[in-house]
Protein backbone atom coordinates (compact mmCIF):
# COMPACT_ATOMS: atom_id res chain seq x y z
CA UNK A 1 0.00 0.00 0.00
CA UNK A 2 2.78 2.75 1.42
CA UNK A 3 6.05 1.47 1.75
CA UNK A 4 8.08 4.11 2.89
CA UNK A 5 11.32 1.77 2.84
CA UNK A 6 10.59 1.49 -1.37
CA UNK A 7 8.98 4.32 -2.33
CA UNK A 8 10.76 7.41 -0.65
CA UNK A 9 14.16 6.07 -0.37
CA UNK A 10 15.98 7.39 2.27
CA UNK A 11 19.98 8.50 2.44
CA UNK A 12 22.16 5.83 2.61
CA UNK A 13 23.30 7.06 6.49
CA UNK A 14 19.67 7.48 7.23
CA UNK A 15 19.04 3.83 5.98
CA UNK A 16 22.23 2.57 8.11
CA UNK A 17 20.44 4.57 11.12
CA UNK A 18 17.45 3.04 10.45
CA UNK A 19 18.91 -0.42 10.16
CA UNK A 20 20.68 -0.47 13.32
CA UNK A 21 17.44 0.98 14.99
CA UNK A 22 15.88 -2.21 13.80
CA UNK A 23 18.14 -4.27 15.18
CA UNK A 24 18.39 -2.50 18.45
CA UNK A 25 15.25 -4.46 19.69
CA UNK A 26 12.39 -7.16 19.09
CA UNK A 27 10.14 -4.19 20.19
CA UNK A 28 11.52 -2.13 17.68
CA UNK A 29 11.45 -4.60 14.27
CA UNK A 30 7.78 -5.35 15.94
CA UNK A 31 6.80 -1.75 15.48
CA UNK A 32 8.48 -1.23 12.12
CA UNK A 33 7.16 -4.64 10.71
CA UNK A 34 2.88 -3.38 12.45
CA UNK A 35 3.81 -0.06 10.48
CA UNK A 36 3.94 -1.42 7.43
CA UNK A 37 1.11 -4.29 7.38
CA UNK A 38 -1.57 -2.96 5.78
CA UNK A 39 -4.24 -5.31 7.83
CA UNK A 40 -2.68 -3.77 11.01
CA UNK A 41 -2.90 -0.34 9.90
CA UNK A 42 -6.54 -0.42 8.21
CA UNK A 43 -7.60 -2.59 11.70
CA UNK A 44 -6.53 0.68 13.56
CA UNK A 45 -8.08 2.86 11.69
CA UNK A 46 -11.33 0.98 11.58
CA UNK A 47 -11.01 1.68 15.48
CA UNK A 48 -10.20 5.39 15.14
CA UNK A 49 -13.23 5.88 13.08
CA UNK A 50 -14.84 5.03 16.18
CA UNK A 51 -13.53 7.56 18.37
CA UNK A 52 -15.57 10.44 16.49
CA UNK A 53 -12.81 13.17 16.66
CA UNK A 54 -14.71 16.03 15.17
CA UNK A 55 -17.36 15.63 17.95
CA UNK A 56 -14.42 15.04 20.38
CA UNK A 57 -13.01 18.58 19.03
CA UNK A 58 -16.40 20.11 19.58
CA UNK A 59 -16.91 19.11 22.84
CA UNK A 60 -13.49 20.69 23.70
CA UNK A 61 -14.69 23.87 22.40
CA UNK A 62 -17.83 23.72 23.91
CA UNK A 63 -16.07 23.10 27.51
CA UNK A 64 -13.91 25.73 27.41
CA UNK A 65 -16.23 28.36 25.80
CA UNK A 66 -18.59 27.57 28.95
CA UNK A 67 -15.76 27.98 31.34
CA UNK A 68 -14.28 31.29 30.03
CA UNK A 69 -18.36 32.76 30.16
CA UNK A 70 -17.95 34.41 33.56
CA UNK A 71 -20.29 33.25 36.22
CA UNK A 72 -22.89 35.26 37.52
CA UNK A 73 -22.13 36.22 41.14
CA UNK A 74 -23.63 36.30 44.29
CA UNK A 75 -21.84 36.59 47.65
CA UNK A 76 -23.55 35.02 50.88
CA UNK A 77 -21.95 36.85 53.38
CA UNK A 78 -25.23 37.95 55.64
CA UNK A 79 -25.91 36.48 59.09
CA UNK A 80 -29.13 35.36 57.34
CA UNK A 81 -27.78 33.47 54.97
CA UNK A 82 -25.31 31.99 57.44
CA UNK A 83 -28.17 30.78 59.53
CA UNK A 84 -29.75 29.13 56.56
CA UNK A 85 -26.13 27.44 55.97
CA UNK A 86 -25.83 26.27 59.08
CA UNK A 87 -29.39 24.56 58.64
CA UNK A 88 -28.64 23.01 55.78
CA UNK A 89 -31.14 24.65 53.77
CA UNK A 90 -30.15 24.43 49.64
CA UNK A 91 -29.13 27.60 48.34
CA UNK A 92 -27.27 27.24 44.71
CA UNK A 93 -24.69 29.23 42.64
CA UNK A 94 -24.81 29.00 38.80
CA UNK A 95 -21.07 28.53 39.19
CA UNK A 96 -17.69 28.09 40.35
CA UNK A 97 -15.90 31.20 39.90
CA UNK A 98 -17.38 32.75 41.85
CA UNK A 99 -15.86 30.93 45.21
CA UNK A 100 -12.84 30.67 44.01
CA UNK A 101 -12.29 34.05 43.21
CA UNK A 102 -13.92 35.37 46.02
CA UNK A 103 -11.36 37.49 48.65
CA UNK A 104 -9.59 35.12 51.48
CA UNK A 105 -11.73 35.46 54.67
CA UNK A 106 -9.92 38.05 56.74
CA UNK A 107 -7.92 36.08 59.85
CA UNK A 108 -10.04 35.28 63.60
CA UNK A 109 -12.76 35.75 61.16
CA UNK A 110 -14.04 32.69 59.96
CA UNK A 111 -15.84 32.01 56.60
CA UNK A 112 -19.23 31.31 56.50
CA UNK A 113 -20.30 28.16 55.97
CA UNK A 114 -21.60 28.00 52.26
CA UNK A 115 -23.95 25.71 50.83
CA UNK A 116 -23.41 24.87 47.17
CA UNK A 117 -25.50 22.60 45.17
CA UNK A 118 -24.04 20.43 43.09
CA UNK A 119 -25.26 20.24 39.08
CA UNK A 120 -22.07 19.32 37.39
CA UNK A 121 -22.49 15.99 38.85
CA UNK A 122 -24.20 13.63 36.99
CA UNK A 123 -24.73 9.86 37.75
CA UNK A 124 -21.98 8.37 35.36
CA UNK A 125 -19.88 5.16 35.83
CA UNK A 126 -17.98 2.64 34.46
CA UNK A 127 -18.34 -1.24 35.38
CA UNK A 128 -15.19 -3.25 35.15
CA UNK A 129 -16.27 -6.86 35.25
CA UNK A 130 -13.61 -9.62 36.09
CA UNK A 131 -12.97 -10.39 32.48
CA UNK A 132 -12.08 -6.83 31.85
CA UNK A 133 -15.28 -6.21 29.93
CA UNK A 134 -16.05 -2.39 31.01
CA UNK A 135 -20.39 -1.28 31.24
CA UNK A 136 -20.85 2.27 30.70
CA UNK A 137 -23.56 2.69 33.29
CA UNK A 138 -25.18 6.03 32.25
CA UNK A 139 -26.03 5.10 28.77
CA UNK A 140 -27.34 1.86 30.21
CA UNK A 141 -31.64 1.30 31.01
CA UNK A 142 -32.65 -0.20 34.36
CA UNK A 143 -32.78 -3.56 34.74
CA UNK A 144 -30.25 -6.44 34.69
CA UNK A 145 -27.33 -5.97 33.21
CA UNK A 146 -24.72 -8.62 33.50
CA UNK A 147 -25.18 -11.92 35.20
CA UNK A 148 -22.10 -13.40 36.12
CA UNK A 149 -21.82 -16.69 37.70
CA UNK A 150 -25.02 -16.82 39.83
CA UNK A 151 -24.38 -13.05 40.66
CA UNK A 152 -26.91 -10.76 39.35
CA UNK A 153 -26.45 -7.79 38.73
CA UNK A 154 -29.29 -4.78 38.50
CA UNK A 155 -29.11 -0.93 37.54
CA UNK A 156 -31.70 1.60 38.58
CA UNK A 157 -31.50 5.20 37.77
CA UNK A 158 -28.00 6.34 39.73
CA UNK A 159 -27.84 3.02 41.64
CA UNK A 160 -26.32 -0.82 40.59
CA UNK A 161 -27.32 -3.60 43.22
CA UNK A 162 -25.80 -6.88 43.15
CA UNK A 163 -28.03 -10.04 44.11
CA UNK A 164 -27.52 -13.69 44.72
CA UNK A 165 -24.20 -15.39 46.38
CA UNK A 166 -22.42 -17.27 43.59
CA UNK A 167 -19.20 -17.44 42.61
CA UNK A 168 -17.30 -14.38 44.04
CA UNK A 169 -15.42 -12.57 40.39
CA UNK A 170 -14.03 -9.08 40.83
CA UNK A 171 -15.57 -6.24 40.12
CA UNK A 172 -14.23 -1.96 39.24
CA UNK A 173 -16.82 0.49 39.56
CA UNK A 174 -15.10 3.79 38.28
CA UNK A 175 -16.90 7.44 38.84
CA UNK A 176 -14.88 9.68 36.08
CA UNK A 177 -14.86 13.28 37.09
CA UNK A 178 -18.45 15.14 37.22
CA UNK A 179 -19.95 11.37 37.77
CA UNK A 180 -21.19 10.34 41.30
CA UNK A 181 -22.79 6.51 41.71
CA UNK A 182 -25.07 4.60 44.54
CA UNK A 183 -23.34 0.52 44.97
CA UNK A 184 -25.56 -2.12 46.75
CA UNK A 185 -23.36 -4.37 47.12
CA UNK A 186 -24.01 -8.43 47.46
CA UNK A 187 -24.03 -7.93 51.62
CA UNK A 188 -26.36 -5.40 51.47
CA UNK A 189 -23.99 -2.64 52.16
CA UNK A 190 -24.45 0.69 50.77
CA UNK A 191 -22.05 2.48 48.79
CA UNK A 192 -21.94 6.16 47.58
CA UNK A 193 -19.08 6.54 45.61
CA UNK A 194 -18.22 10.59 45.02
CA UNK A 195 -16.56 12.12 41.41
CA UNK A 196 -13.57 10.44 40.35
CA UNK A 197 -13.23 7.67 42.41
CA UNK A 198 -13.09 3.69 42.20
CA UNK A 199 -13.81 1.10 44.10
CA UNK A 200 -12.98 -2.64 43.85
CA UNK A 201 -14.87 -5.55 45.47
CA UNK A 202 -15.88 -8.80 45.13
CA UNK A 203 -19.14 -10.09 43.73
CA UNK A 204 -19.78 -12.54 46.54
CA UNK A 205 -18.18 -12.26 49.96
CA UNK A 206 -17.45 -15.64 50.76
CA UNK A 207 -14.44 -15.55 52.85
CA UNK A 208 -13.81 -14.68 56.66
CA UNK A 209 -13.95 -10.76 55.78
CA UNK A 210 -15.44 -8.49 53.48
CA UNK A 211 -12.94 -6.84 51.44
CA UNK A 212 -12.85 -3.77 49.37
CA UNK A 213 -10.55 -1.53 47.52
CA UNK A 214 -10.73 2.09 47.12
CA UNK A 215 -9.49 5.08 45.52
CA UNK A 216 -11.16 8.61 45.96
CA UNK A 217 -13.89 8.86 48.07
CA UNK A 218 -17.07 7.26 49.25
CA UNK A 219 -19.38 6.78 52.29
CA UNK A 220 -20.41 3.36 53.59
CA UNK A 221 -23.27 2.02 55.23
CA UNK A 222 -22.29 -1.17 55.55
CA UNK A 223 -24.40 -4.25 56.85
CA UNK A 224 -23.71 -5.72 60.38
CA UNK A 225 -22.04 -8.82 60.17
CA UNK A 226 -19.56 -9.32 63.07
CA UNK A 227 -18.86 -12.72 61.83
CA UNK A 228 -17.50 -10.92 58.94
CA UNK A 229 -15.44 -8.03 59.44
CA UNK A 230 -15.76 -5.23 56.30
CA UNK A 231 -12.26 -3.38 55.35
CA UNK A 232 -11.79 -0.61 53.18
CA UNK A 233 -7.89 -0.48 51.68
CA UNK A 234 -7.58 2.76 50.90
CA UNK A 235 -3.47 4.05 49.79
CA UNK A 236 -1.11 2.12 52.66
CA UNK A 237 -4.93 2.50 54.87
CA UNK A 238 -7.08 -0.31 55.93
CA UNK A 239 -10.37 1.04 57.83
CA UNK A 240 -11.67 -1.60 59.93
CA UNK A 241 -15.51 -2.32 60.70
CA UNK A 242 -18.05 -4.63 61.87
CA UNK A 243 -21.33 -2.47 60.91
CA UNK A 244 -21.53 1.34 60.67
CA UNK A 245 -21.71 4.63 58.68
CA UNK A 246 -18.94 6.43 57.60
CA UNK A 247 -16.70 8.87 55.06
CA UNK A 248 -13.39 7.94 53.40
CA UNK A 249 -11.41 10.66 51.62
CA UNK A 250 -8.39 9.74 49.90
CA UNK A 251 -7.92 11.23 46.94
CA UNK A 252 -4.44 11.31 46.24
CA UNK A 253 -3.93 15.06 45.39
CA UNK A 254 -5.39 15.72 48.83
CA UNK A 255 -2.25 13.94 50.38
CA UNK A 256 -3.88 12.22 53.51
CA UNK A 257 -7.18 10.15 54.18
CA UNK A 258 -9.24 11.05 56.28
CA UNK A 259 -12.50 8.84 57.63
CA UNK A 260 -15.07 10.12 59.23
CA UNK A 261 -17.27 8.25 61.38
CA UNK A 262 -20.82 8.61 61.77
CA UNK A 263 -22.29 6.18 63.59
CA UNK A 264 -20.93 2.64 65.15
CA UNK A 265 -17.40 1.54 65.53
CA UNK A 266 -14.37 1.67 63.12
CA UNK A 267 -10.36 1.50 63.35
CA UNK A 268 -8.28 3.18 60.90
CA UNK A 269 -4.60 0.18 61.04
CA UNK A 270 -1.48 1.75 59.31
CA UNK A 271 0.82 -0.98 59.59
CA UNK A 272 1.45 -1.74 63.19
CA UNK A 273 -0.31 1.91 64.20
CA UNK A 274 -4.03 1.91 64.91
CA UNK A 275 -6.70 4.21 65.78
CA UNK A 276 -9.79 3.72 67.05
CA UNK A 277 -12.97 6.23 66.37
CA UNK A 278 -15.71 7.58 67.92
CA UNK A 279 -19.07 9.02 66.06
CA UNK A 280 -18.08 12.46 65.13
CA UNK A 281 -14.32 12.14 65.00
CA UNK A 282 -12.41 11.83 62.00
CA UNK A 283 -8.65 10.24 61.81
CA UNK A 284 -6.21 12.28 59.41
CA UNK A 285 -3.68 9.93 57.67
CA UNK A 286 -1.32 12.65 56.39
CA UNK A 287 0.56 10.86 53.39
CA UNK A 288 4.11 12.42 54.45
CA UNK A 289 4.05 11.79 57.94
CA UNK A 290 3.25 8.44 59.21
CA UNK A 291 1.21 9.30 61.83
CA UNK A 292 -2.65 9.16 62.06
CA UNK A 293 -4.75 11.72 64.20
CA UNK A 294 -8.19 11.83 65.83
CA UNK A 295 -10.38 14.98 65.81
CA UNK A 296 -14.12 16.51 65.89
CA UNK A 297 -15.85 16.59 62.36
CA UNK A 298 -17.85 18.64 60.87
CA UNK A 299 -19.94 15.80 59.95
CA UNK A 300 -22.66 17.87 57.33
CA UNK A 301 -19.15 19.16 55.46
CA UNK A 302 -18.25 15.94 55.17
CA UNK A 303 -21.01 14.08 53.75
CA UNK A 304 -22.25 17.01 51.68
CA UNK A 305 -21.36 15.65 48.55
CA UNK A 306 -23.08 12.69 49.08
CA UNK A 307 -26.48 14.98 49.27
CA UNK A 308 -25.74 16.53 46.20
CA UNK A 309 -23.96 19.47 48.42
CA UNK A 310 -21.16 21.40 49.22
CA UNK A 311 -20.36 23.42 51.86
CA UNK A 312 -17.18 25.29 52.38
CA UNK A 313 -16.21 26.62 55.85
CA UNK A 314 -13.01 28.03 55.91
CA UNK A 315 -11.65 25.34 53.32
CA UNK A 316 -8.46 25.83 52.19
CA UNK A 317 -8.44 27.57 48.47
CA UNK A 318 -6.65 25.09 47.07
CA UNK A 319 -8.80 22.05 48.69
CA UNK A 320 -12.07 23.61 47.68
CA UNK A 321 -10.54 24.15 44.16
CA UNK A 322 -9.54 20.68 43.58
CA UNK A 323 -13.03 19.48 44.97
CA UNK A 324 -14.14 21.86 42.41
CA UNK A 325 -12.39 20.58 39.54
CA UNK A 326 -13.58 17.16 40.30
CA UNK A 327 -17.29 17.59 40.36
CA UNK A 328 -17.55 19.91 37.37
CA UNK A 329 -15.16 18.18 35.31
CA UNK A 330 -13.06 21.29 35.08
CA UNK B 1 6.32 19.14 8.75
CA UNK B 2 5.87 22.70 9.85
CA UNK B 3 8.09 25.24 9.05
CA UNK B 4 8.18 28.50 10.08
CA UNK B 5 5.24 29.04 12.03
CA UNK B 6 6.10 32.12 13.94
CA UNK B 7 3.33 33.60 12.05
CA UNK B 8 1.35 30.86 11.61
CA UNK B 9 -2.44 32.00 11.50
CA UNK B 10 -3.92 28.80 13.59
CA UNK B 11 -0.71 29.59 16.26
CA UNK B 12 -2.17 33.38 16.03
CA UNK B 13 -5.85 32.93 16.81
CA UNK B 14 -4.81 30.42 19.50
CA UNK B 15 -2.70 32.96 21.04
CA UNK B 16 -5.77 35.64 20.92
CA UNK B 17 -7.76 33.15 23.01
CA UNK B 18 -9.80 31.56 19.92
CA UNK B 19 -11.55 28.88 21.31
CA UNK B 20 -12.18 26.88 17.80
CA UNK B 21 -8.63 27.32 17.17
CA UNK B 22 -7.91 24.99 20.16
CA UNK B 23 -10.69 23.09 18.45
CA UNK B 24 -9.00 22.87 15.34
CA UNK B 25 -5.67 21.87 17.20
CA UNK B 26 -7.80 19.10 18.66
CA UNK B 27 -8.66 17.56 14.78
CA UNK B 28 -5.04 17.77 14.38
CA UNK B 29 -3.33 15.69 16.99
CA UNK B 30 -6.33 14.01 18.73
CA UNK B 31 -6.07 10.97 16.23
CA UNK B 32 -2.62 10.65 17.61
CA UNK B 33 -2.98 11.73 21.17
CA UNK B 34 -6.01 9.17 21.78
CA UNK B 35 -4.03 6.29 20.48
CA UNK B 36 -0.91 7.54 22.73
CA UNK B 37 -2.99 6.99 25.26
CA UNK B 38 -5.58 4.21 24.62
CA UNK B 39 -1.70 2.40 24.36
CA UNK B 40 0.12 4.05 27.26
CA UNK B 41 -3.08 3.13 29.56
CA UNK B 42 -3.78 0.46 32.04
CA UNK B 43 -7.71 1.32 31.54
CA UNK B 44 -7.67 2.64 27.68
CA UNK B 45 -11.34 3.56 28.47
CA UNK B 46 -9.88 6.66 30.21
CA UNK B 47 -8.12 8.06 27.20
CA UNK B 48 -10.91 10.90 26.33
CA UNK B 49 -10.75 12.52 29.84
CA UNK B 50 -6.89 12.09 30.07
CA UNK B 51 -6.61 14.00 26.43
CA UNK B 52 -9.24 16.05 27.00
CA UNK B 53 -7.40 17.31 30.38
CA UNK B 54 -4.33 17.43 28.46
CA UNK B 55 -6.02 20.36 26.22
CA UNK B 56 -7.58 22.36 28.82
CA UNK B 57 -3.95 22.78 30.32
CA UNK B 58 -2.68 23.88 27.16
CA UNK B 59 -4.62 26.44 26.69
CA UNK B 60 -4.72 27.76 30.46
CA UNK B 61 -0.94 28.25 29.39
CA UNK B 62 -1.63 29.08 25.67
CA UNK B 63 1.14 32.05 25.82
CA UNK B 64 3.59 29.60 26.39
CA UNK B 65 4.21 28.13 22.81
CA UNK B 66 5.28 29.76 20.01
CA UNK B 67 5.24 27.38 17.43
CA UNK B 68 2.94 24.20 16.61
CA UNK B 69 5.89 22.50 16.90
CA UNK B 70 6.05 23.32 20.59
CA UNK B 71 2.40 22.66 21.35
CA UNK B 72 2.56 19.24 20.11
CA UNK B 73 5.41 18.66 22.16
CA UNK B 74 3.90 19.73 25.23
CA UNK B 75 0.29 17.68 24.26
CA UNK B 76 2.52 14.35 23.96
CA UNK B 77 5.12 14.71 26.84
CA UNK B 78 1.75 16.14 28.95
CA UNK B 79 -0.24 13.22 28.11
CA UNK B 80 2.59 10.76 28.92
CA UNK B 81 2.80 11.85 32.51
CA UNK B 82 -1.32 11.78 32.82
CA UNK B 83 -1.09 8.08 31.85
CA UNK B 84 1.74 7.09 34.08
CA UNK B 85 -0.44 8.54 36.74
CA UNK B 86 -3.23 7.18 36.06
CA UNK B 87 -1.46 3.75 35.48
CA UNK B 88 0.19 4.28 39.13
CA UNK B 89 -3.48 4.83 40.91
CA UNK B 90 -4.50 1.65 39.13
CA UNK B 91 -1.92 -0.26 40.46
CA UNK B 92 -2.49 0.89 44.20
CA UNK B 93 -5.76 -0.16 43.60
CA UNK B 94 -4.73 -3.36 42.18
CA UNK B 95 -1.95 -3.78 44.56
CA UNK B 96 0.18 -4.43 42.11
CA UNK B 97 3.67 -3.60 42.13
CA UNK B 98 5.10 -0.68 40.03
CA UNK B 99 5.69 -1.13 36.66
CA UNK B 100 8.61 -1.12 34.85
CA UNK B 101 7.10 -0.69 30.96
CA UNK B 102 6.10 2.73 32.05
CA UNK B 103 9.42 3.70 32.56
CA UNK B 104 10.84 2.57 29.67
CA UNK B 105 11.47 5.53 27.33
CA UNK B 106 11.82 2.91 24.42
CA UNK B 107 9.02 1.82 25.06
CA UNK B 108 6.98 4.71 25.32
CA UNK B 109 8.89 6.26 21.78
CA UNK B 110 7.66 3.23 19.86
CA UNK B 111 4.08 3.80 21.01
CA UNK B 112 4.16 7.42 20.34
CA UNK B 113 6.09 6.42 16.98
CA UNK B 114 2.99 4.38 16.03
CA UNK B 115 0.26 6.69 17.38
CA UNK B 116 1.54 9.83 15.47
CA UNK B 117 1.70 7.31 12.16
CA UNK B 118 -1.36 6.17 12.48
CA UNK B 119 -2.72 9.38 13.18
CA UNK B 120 -1.27 10.81 10.18
CA UNK B 121 -3.02 8.12 7.69
CA UNK B 122 -6.00 8.47 9.58
CA UNK B 123 -5.65 12.75 8.58
CA UNK B 124 -5.11 12.30 5.70
CA UNK B 125 -7.74 9.88 4.41
CA UNK B 126 -9.86 12.64 6.60
CA UNK B 127 -8.86 15.35 3.83
CA UNK B 128 -9.58 13.48 1.21
CA UNK B 129 -13.18 14.06 -0.90
CA UNK B 130 -15.56 11.61 0.22
CA UNK B 131 -16.08 9.99 -3.07
CA UNK B 132 -12.05 8.67 -2.01
CA UNK B 133 -12.66 7.97 1.22
CA UNK B 134 -15.46 5.92 0.24
CA UNK B 135 -13.08 3.73 -2.42
CA UNK B 136 -10.15 4.10 0.04
CA UNK B 137 -12.39 1.57 2.77
CA UNK B 138 -13.70 -0.66 0.34
CA UNK B 139 -10.74 -1.41 -1.35
CA UNK B 140 -8.36 -1.58 1.86
CA UNK B 141 -10.85 -2.52 4.69
CA UNK B 142 -13.58 -4.72 2.40
CA UNK B 143 -10.34 -5.82 0.27
CA UNK B 144 -12.63 -5.21 -2.64
CA UNK B 145 -11.69 -5.10 -6.38
CA UNK B 146 -12.34 -2.47 -8.70
CA UNK B 147 -14.88 -4.24 -9.99
CA UNK B 148 -16.12 -5.13 -7.21
CA UNK B 149 -16.67 -1.75 -6.42
CA UNK B 150 -18.02 -0.50 -9.62
CA UNK B 151 -20.42 -3.29 -9.34
CA UNK B 152 -21.72 -2.20 -6.13
CA UNK B 153 -21.75 1.91 -6.58
CA UNK B 154 -22.89 1.28 -10.52
CA UNK B 155 -20.02 3.61 -11.32
CA UNK B 156 -17.80 2.67 -14.27
CA UNK B 157 -15.18 0.64 -13.77
CA UNK B 158 -12.10 3.10 -14.83
CA UNK B 159 -13.56 5.32 -12.93
CA UNK B 160 -12.59 3.58 -9.51
CA UNK B 161 -9.50 2.56 -11.10
CA UNK B 162 -8.74 6.34 -11.34
CA UNK B 163 -9.74 7.61 -7.66
CA UNK B 164 -7.83 4.48 -6.75
CA UNK B 165 -4.90 6.31 -8.26
CA UNK B 166 -5.95 9.62 -6.31
CA UNK B 167 -5.97 7.86 -3.25
CA UNK B 168 -2.35 6.53 -3.89
CA UNK B 169 -1.43 9.77 -4.73
CA UNK B 170 -2.88 11.41 -1.61
CA UNK B 171 -1.39 8.89 0.78
CA UNK B 172 2.05 9.28 -0.92
CA UNK B 173 1.91 13.24 -0.94
CA UNK B 174 0.81 12.87 2.75
CA UNK B 175 3.44 10.72 3.83
CA UNK B 176 6.57 12.17 2.31
CA UNK B 177 7.05 14.51 5.17
CA UNK B 178 7.42 10.82 7.02
CA UNK B 179 10.55 10.36 5.47
CA UNK B 180 11.53 13.01 7.22
CA UNK B 181 9.91 12.38 10.18
CA UNK B 182 11.66 9.20 11.05
CA UNK B 183 15.18 10.64 11.10
CA UNK B 184 14.07 12.94 13.37
CA UNK B 185 12.19 10.41 15.40
CA UNK B 186 15.40 8.36 15.23
CA UNK B 187 17.09 10.82 16.11
CA UNK B 188 15.08 11.53 19.34
CA UNK B 189 16.13 7.86 20.31
CA UNK B 190 19.77 8.16 19.31
CA UNK B 191 20.90 11.52 20.89
CA UNK B 192 24.21 10.62 19.96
Amino acid sequence: MYRIKQEQPVTEAEQAQLESWLQRSTGNRQLFNNLMDDRFVMDNLKEMKQWDIPAFSAALVQKIREQEKPAPVRTLQSPWFRRIAVAATVLLIAGATWFILRPSPEKGNPAPATIVSIEGASNKARLTLADGSVIELDTLKNGSIAAVAGNNIQKSNDQLIYNNAGEASTNTLTTPRGGKFRLTLPDGTKVWMNSASSLTYPTAFNGKSRTVDLTGEAYFEVARNPKQPFTVNIQDLKVNVTGTHFNVNGYEDEGQVLTTLVEGGVQVQRQQQAQALKPGQQAIAQQKANTITVSNANIKQVLAWKDGLFIFDGKQKSEILRELSRWYDI
Amino acid sequence: MPGNETTHPLLQRFHEGDPAALGELSDRFSPALMGFAGRLLHEPFLAGDIVQDVYIKLWQRKGEYDSIEGIRKFLFVATRNACINQNEKYRLRQGQPPSSEDADPDEAMRKLILSEYLGLIYQIVAAMPDKLQQVFYLSFEEGLSPEDIAQQLDIPRQTIKNRKVEVYKALREGLKHYKVAMPILLKMLFPH
